[in-house]
């Protein structure tokens, strides 16, 4: 299938389609199901949506589309995984999020590849963050981070995520211009960036709810270090030294100042505690390693029953049901998303720090959810990115890879040649 | 419907025997649709650079014997003595971060950034961006580039 950049790409969604082919071929073999027609009914769906991307993306005008390709793969995978996990079935709701996800990556890539329309709307994404802050201290009821709708419940944080993201990238130009307030050389929109990370991270301390909070973090920390190396590392070693301090202060700070609910999951042993706080926990760890390297078979796990099986301990899951070389192949599919960015690395610097908050966001909740499943690091409740179930981390997860893909199919204005008679005719 | 259901539910209890080598190969062929996309990058790659060296009008930096040849690959060059610089200087009459070359909208331009021996644009020291046009010279401390179209080269 040629593509409007002059490339087929038949030969990559092929491989997309065969990989889904491959999965789907387990569940059939593998898997458990009441009637031979649920795995069907998820073949036809799983292709449909493939084929009707690779449809879509025939009339797409890009420079590139691997990185699309690998996300629809990504995503089928995920389709296929949700709907297997407890019985095979289909997941309609889980695919109306992957459709809902794709949408958002193609308005992700239309809002980032003009560096100038971000720049001419970017107090419309600072207003869009104050909403969304506004709207977890007014609506989500008492100190939470959740908005019930009926049936739905709504992450307002999720959605600042990929708009704090592209806020960082913003001003990129201004930076060349220091003001001196009291001697001392400032830019005016580093600490606006740097008021604003501290406004999410006490609103985050206020609900009680620190789990996102690393992810903000990282792409506050990432963001602000592209931003003080511009116009190109710009850093001297004092500064570095400075940073490493600063941030091993903090850290030591909040690690000593937490309050006790953060404490007591720093601290935490779930052995000793497997049928309290530390079950969830346990159950994934055992589930893990009942799994082994090609797991028990879609839909034969038992992991399903424990609450957050879908979303926050889903690598456990997943290592259960399908096995720990499939759950690790799910994760390496996502971080080939961050490696795209760097084979086709973005030629302007609003581009790359866009691509490098982006994938620090994704690489951070990836750590969260993974290692917080396997207890390395004390379990903090955030979704891996396109794999977990949910509508709000769906659309997150969507416009921060529209980003990075941004970054890969820039805009460029190629100019008309204008014929100059004064200059012998040559094009100015 | 129910004949391909059955032909389906018999194939499939044929196949069940080698259940582990189906998720072997499952995982396998999963593993081929990364590394090919991965290498379809980078013929993606030449397909973005052609786009580019067309936005950027194919040009590229000279000195006057010809012995020295840049082409900006990215919408802003760092011109200067520092390590990380773009276009890097050893001479000592070059500060560390000299100046800026950015593309806009097809359009080659350069400014200042606050060099102690200042950027000369055929001749002249410039104090605000400046556009560059072809064969326009570039003076950054004691070396002098000029703007040439690429393919003439």
């Amino acid at each position: 299938m040629r593509m409007k950049n002059g490339l087929s790409y038949f030969s990559i969604m092929f491989f997309s389609l065969l990989a889904h082919l491959s999965l789907l071929l387990i569940v059939f073999v593998r898997g458990r199901y009441d009637s031979i027609t649920d795995p069907m009914i998820l073949s036809v769906m799983v292709l449909s949506m493939d084929i009707g991307y690779f449809i879509f993306l025939r009339f797409m005008k890009q420079n590139t589309y691997a990185f699309d390709i690998l996300l629809v793969t990504v995503l089928g995978i995920s389709l296929i995984f949700q709907s297997c996990f407890g019985k095979v079935g289909f997941s309609i709701k889980h695919f109306i999020f992957c459709i809902v996800a794709l949408a958002m990556v193609q308005l992700g890539f239309k809002i980032a590849q003009d560096f100038r329309l971000v720049e001419k709307y970017k107090k419309i994404f600072y207003g869009i963050i104050g909403a969304l802050v506004l709207s977890i201290l007014l609506l989500t009821g008492s100190r939470s981070m959740w908005i019930s709708i009926g049936s739905f419940t709504i992450q307002p944080s999720e959605f600042i995520k990929p708009f704090f993201v592209l806020v960082f990238a913003t001003s990129i130009n201004s930076l060349r211009h220091q003001n001196t307030v009291l001697g001392i050389k400032v830019v005016y929109d580093n600490w606006i960036l740097i008021g604003l990370t501290a406004l999410i991270v006490l609103l985050q301390w206020w609900c009680r709810d620190l789990g996102s909070l690393p992810t903000f973090v990282s792409v506050a920390g990432c963001g602000l270090l592209m931003r003080i190396c511009y116009p190109k590392a710009k850093l001297s070693k004092k500064l570095i030294i400075g940073i490493c301090v600063g941030g091993a202060l903090i850290a030591a700070a909040a690690w000593k100042l937490a309050p006790g609910y953060v404490q007591s999951r720093l601290h935490a042993d779930i052995w000793a505690d497997q049928y309290g706080s530390g079950w969830q926990q346990c159950q994934a760890l055992i589930a893990s390693a009942e799994g082994g390297w090609f797991g028990k078979g879609p839909g034969l796990g038992r992991l399903y029953k424990v609450p957050a099986a879908d979303t926050d301990i889903i690598f456990s899951t997943i290592s259960e049901e399908w096995g720990l070389i499939a759950a690790l192949l799910a994760v390496l599919l996502i971080l080939l998303l961050v490696v795209t960015c760097i084979i086709n690395t973005p030629r302007s610097y609003f581009h790359t720090t866009l691509s490098v908050g982006a994938s620090a966001a994704l690489i951070t909740q990836m750590a969260l959810n993974i290692f917080g499943s396997c207890n390395l690091i004390p379990f903090t409740g955030v979704t891996l990115p396109f794999i977990s179930n949910g509508g709000s981390s769906m659309i997150a997860c969507g416009l921060i890879a529209g980003f990075m893909k941004a970054g890969q199919a820039m805009v460029y204005y190629v100019p008309q040649p204008k014929r100059n008679p004064q200059r012998g005719g040559m094009p100015r | 419907m129910d004949a391909f259901s059955e032909v389906m539910t018999g194939l499939v209890k044929e196949l069940s025997a080698f259940s582990d080598i189906i998720a072997a190969v499952g995982i396998i062929f999963v593993d081929f649709c990364a590394i090919f996309i991965l290498l379809f990058c980078r013929k993606e790659k030449s397909v973005v650079q052609e786009q580019w060296e067309k936005a950027a009008r194919h040009v590229m930096l000279v000195d006057e014997e010809g012995e020295f040849r840049f082409m900006p690959d990215s919408q802003e060059i760092l011109m200067g003595r520092h390590i990380s610089a773009d276009l890097r200087f050893t001479d000592m009459s070059v500060s560390r971060y000299h100046a800026i070359l950015t593309l806009e909208d097809g359009i080659w331009t350069i400014i200042d950034l606050g060099s102690t021996s200042g950027t000369f644009v055929n001749g002249s020291r410039i104090k605000d961006q400046q556009k560059l046009r072809l064969n326009d010279s570039v003076q950054i401390g004691k070396k002098t580039l000029y703007l040439r179209r690429a393919s003439s080269q």
